[in-house]
């Protein structure tokens, strides 16, 4: 009990401090936010091929909702501290955190999180704009969407999350562990629904895609809020979910303990 | 090294040679710094082709849908587009980028004053001391794809194909180039800029497919304002015999319009440019 309340006061301080540091910084991030045009150039290129009928069993209206919940929600769920904490584990920089009274990787896990409100404050405004704007453009908004939802994201976020350290951890070891991390990076783009629905990649992908940890990191959220996904499969598609983010703590708890004895402070 | 590189300074000004063995000292220079991160160097070569793994299947996405892009696009001539963003993108890292970030930082720390002294031309100086080689691996991996494209369209560009596409790729390395200088020149006004190149850069991740495969609003800003269709659309055009002469000609006048104007913002910008007190 008394645990669980100095585990949550620790949650707060980083939240704060990391919140303070993401206003010094609003510009940088806002800049950030925008750089991301790839998946605004793969909607044009939908757009411009669903003006002679549907994609697949895309409409136009569906692609624009599923791009403009991407932008939002890729935001959210995303982290990309994998490079920076396999570059402090080579670099010995890990120290200064070890130092702290309080897990590194949950540090780097609440890190992002303060970044995110101010994405939903600049994404939101013009996604609710379009949805009663453009007459073909569909969200899922009933309450419970808005549950499964945020359950999606938390699984996504905390997959997401999970696969890099236990990548980065790597570096525990190995002197260029940040290559598998861009790899999968590069994989994630692919596979998770940030690129391309995943439904468009031909049948017999999308049978494998649809196990695969990539989609539980982002297109599972995009598929519930615009009404893809039936809600009866909502339990067992997120419950798989659930199952990898398990396996993959399992991972990183290991590695870090094997990796943590090996650790030398300068590098490997 | 830097001996050898003042010795070459300090030869009469203003002789093409001087230029040209210059700037031979500077990838020498270069490669010497890069050959301290060797692996570094060895996984940006393994990184590119997965990166080019990725963008190929991205575009091969649409091709599961329909047989064309923009109408007439092929996968594999799609490809040759994408090859050519992936080897601009190589350009732009291995010689463009390198050059804009110290340039960007000698005028926020007024260190630019030390290039302005030197008896070389500042512009030269800004464009090309620095070649990052980690990169070249996404220009060849761009080249590579280009070359399976062919292959694989058993399609062997003419005489007249192989001999306009360098020149075509040369007039879209000099429209990125003219493109980049502003955005540097724009930091004599504003101290920092960085996010803001980022921010435009972005622009140029339309170039990844052919410009006729956007709605047309995107393609005119692509061909006219923006002239990314230039750098990746026009150049494959080329290679695949189907360019006609007025966009040729067209191609080469942007070239020479957009480095006029880049240079002439340049040189307004030094004669304005009052060092780090300012």
């Amino acid at each position: 009990m008394r645990g669980t309340y100095w585990l949550l006061r620790k949650i707060r301080a980083t939240l704060i401090v990391y919140w303070a540091r993401a206003l010094e910084y609003r510009i940088v991030l806002l800049i950030w936010i925008l750089a991301m045009s790839v998946p605004l150039v793969m909607m044009a290129v939908w757009l411009q091929m669903a003006e002679k009928g549907d994609v697949g069993s895309f409409s136009r209206g569906d692609f624009i909702a599923y791009y403009m919940a991407n932008l939002l929600i890729v935001h959210l769920v995303s982290t990309w501290h994998g490079l920076e904490l396999s570059h402090n584990i080579r670099r010995g920089e890990l120290n200064a955190l070890l130092l702290k009274p309080f897990h590194p990787l949950w540090i780097y896990a609440l890190r992002p999180l303060p970044t995110k409100p101010l994405r939903i404050v600049l994404f939101l405004p013009p996604m609710i704009l379009i949805t009663y704007l453009l007459p073909d453009v569909h969200f899922d908004l009933h309450p419970l969407t808005w549950v499964a939802l945020l359950a999606s994201m938390i699984l996504a976020y905390a997959l997401m999350f999970l696969i890099q350290t236990s990548l980065a951890l790597l570096s525990f070891w190995m002197v260029q562990a940040e290559p598998l991390v861009m790899i999968f990076f590069h994989l994630h783009m692919l596979f998770s629904g940030y690129l391309v629905p995943l439904a468009l990649f031909p049948p017999s992908w999308v049978r494998t895609l649809m196990w695969l940890p990539f989609r539980f990191t982002l297109s599972v959220s995009l598929e519930i809020v615009t009404g893809a996904l039936p809600r009866s499969e909502w339990i067992p598609t997120l419950g798989t979910g659930l199952g990898w983010v398990v396996l993959f703590y399992l991972i990183t708890a290991f590695l870090w303990r094997r990796g943590i004895r090996v650790y030398t402070a300068v590098g490997a | 090294m830097f001996e050898r590189l003042v010795h070459v300074l300090q030869e009469k000004p203003g002789s093409g040679w001087k230029y040209l063995r210059l700037w031979y000292r500077f990838l020498q220079n270069s490669l010497a710094v890069e050959l301290e991160y060797r692996a570094a160097f060895i996984s940006e070569l393994v990184l590119a082709v997965s990166r080019l793994a990725w963008q190929l299947a991205g575009i091969w996405v649409f091709f599961v849908h329909r047989p064309y892009l923009g109408g007439r696009w092929t996968l594999w001539e799609a490809a040759i587009v994408l090859g050519l963003f992936i080897f601009f993108d190589g350009f732009i890292e291995t010689f463009l980028r390198p050059n804009m970030e110290a340039i960007i930082e000698h005028i926020r720390l007024g260190t630019l004053d030390f290039i302005l002294l030197k008896p070389v031309d500042a512009q030269f100086m800004a464009s090309v001391r620095w070649v990052r080689f980690r990169h070249v691996g996404d220009m060849v991996a761009g080249l590579g794809l280009m070359g399976l494209a062919l292959f694989r369209l058993h399609c062997m560009p003419g005489i007249v194909g192989f001999l306009l596409l360098p020149l075509m790729m040369a007039a879209g390395a000099i429209i990125l180039y003219s493109i980049l200088l502003v955005l540097v020149t724009l930091a004599f006004w504003f101290i920092d800029l960085t996010n803001i190149v980022e921010l435009i850069w972005s622009v140029y991740e339309a170039g990844r497919v052919p410009v006729d495969a956007f709605p047309r609003v995107v393609r005119v800003v692509l061909t006219f304002v923006v002239p990314i269709a230039f750098i990746t659309t026009v150049p494959a055009e080329t290679l695949l015999g189907r360019i006609s002469l007025p966009a040729l000609l067209y191609a080469i006048g942007a070239a020479a319009l957009s480095l006029g104007i880049s240079s002439l913002f340049w040189r307004y910008a030094l004669r304005h440019y009052t060092s780090a007190s300012s």
